[in-house]
């Protein structure tokens, strides 16, 4: 499934994991689920943009430094 | 006209058997009971506008599914004062005391188990922010939240509440820094 990165209103990058829910889930597709949590993105987010999970780095040592380039 | 039907049984020509108007009292022979033997799956239709229908000395019952007043609605669990309707499981999570939505996610803010979650949002080592799918109907809800270290003592706290999201931030061994732990799990109860 695909993550969501913007930029708040603090200059921090922030990455979106949509949940896909364990129990419950009322969604079925990656699809909807992605567009579930795309549409409750705050309004002060920043250039958002769907980017694959394997953009996002595993290691976090700086990970308050994280910034996006396409 | 008084009268007494004495028979092993009674087959009805054709789709009723109708019995007098007021009280009718079916008596059986043993402790058994009445025992109805459909060949298939039957219906037992209380008539709109009829009296109760008392069951109080029901002891068996093999029902596939019920519906109507006796099913407690949304409302019924949201108010928590009945005593005379039934939960369902679908509808069991708008009583009070049931949690509404809750999640375990790991340091990077990746869901492993969670019920009513639409996002996870990683916004910095340490911090992060829920975000509820089914909302509450304000921001007066209560979350607890604990955290699982994989070495030092965690500070964390939650922070701005909205009906939707909160954000939560830990910090390790009591600095002011924000810093990742091994998992944050949240569960949050309220009206929705």
């Amino acid at each position: 499934m695909r993550k969501i990165v913007y930029t708040n209103s603090s200059g921090i990058l922030c990455v979106v994991h949509p949940v896909r829910n364990t129990i419950g889930e009322t969604l079925t597709t990656d699809a909807e689920i992605e567009q579930r949590a795309w549409n409750k993105l705050p309004t002060d987010a920043i250039n958002p943009k769907f980017v694959n999970a394997s953009d996002i780095p595993t290691d976090r040592t700086f990970r308050s430094a994280w910034e996006y380039t396409e | 006209m008084a009268g007494k039907i004495i028979a092993d049984t009674i087959e009805a020509s054709g789709s009723q058997i109708s019995l007098n108007v007021g009280n009718v009292t079916i008596l059986t022979a043993s402790s058994t009971g009445l025992t109805l033997t459909p060949t298939s799956n039957v219906n037992i239709n209380i008539a709109s506008g009829s009296a109760a229908f008392t069951t109080a000395n029901i002891t068996t019952a093999n029902i596939a599914s019920i519906s109507g007043a006796v099913v407690a609605t949304q409302a019924n669990q949201e108010t928590a004062t009945s005593t005379t309707t039934l939960v369902t499981p679908a509808r069991q999570q708008f009583h009070p005391s049931a949690a509404k939505a809750w999640v375990k996610a790991n340091s990077s803010g990746t869901a492993l188990v969670s019920y009513n979650i639409a996002s996870i949002t990683d916004s910095s080592a340490g911090a992060g922010i829920v975000t509820i799918d089914t909302d509450f109907s304000s921001a007066n809800y209560v979350v607890s939240a604990s955290f699982e270290t994989v070495g030092g003592m965690i500070t964390g706290c939650i922070r701005t509440i909205t009906a939707g999201t909160f954000s939560w931030y830990c910090s390790l061994n009591g600095s002011d820094s924000a810093a990742d732990v091994g998992s944050y799990q949240f569960s949050c109860f309220g009206d929705q």
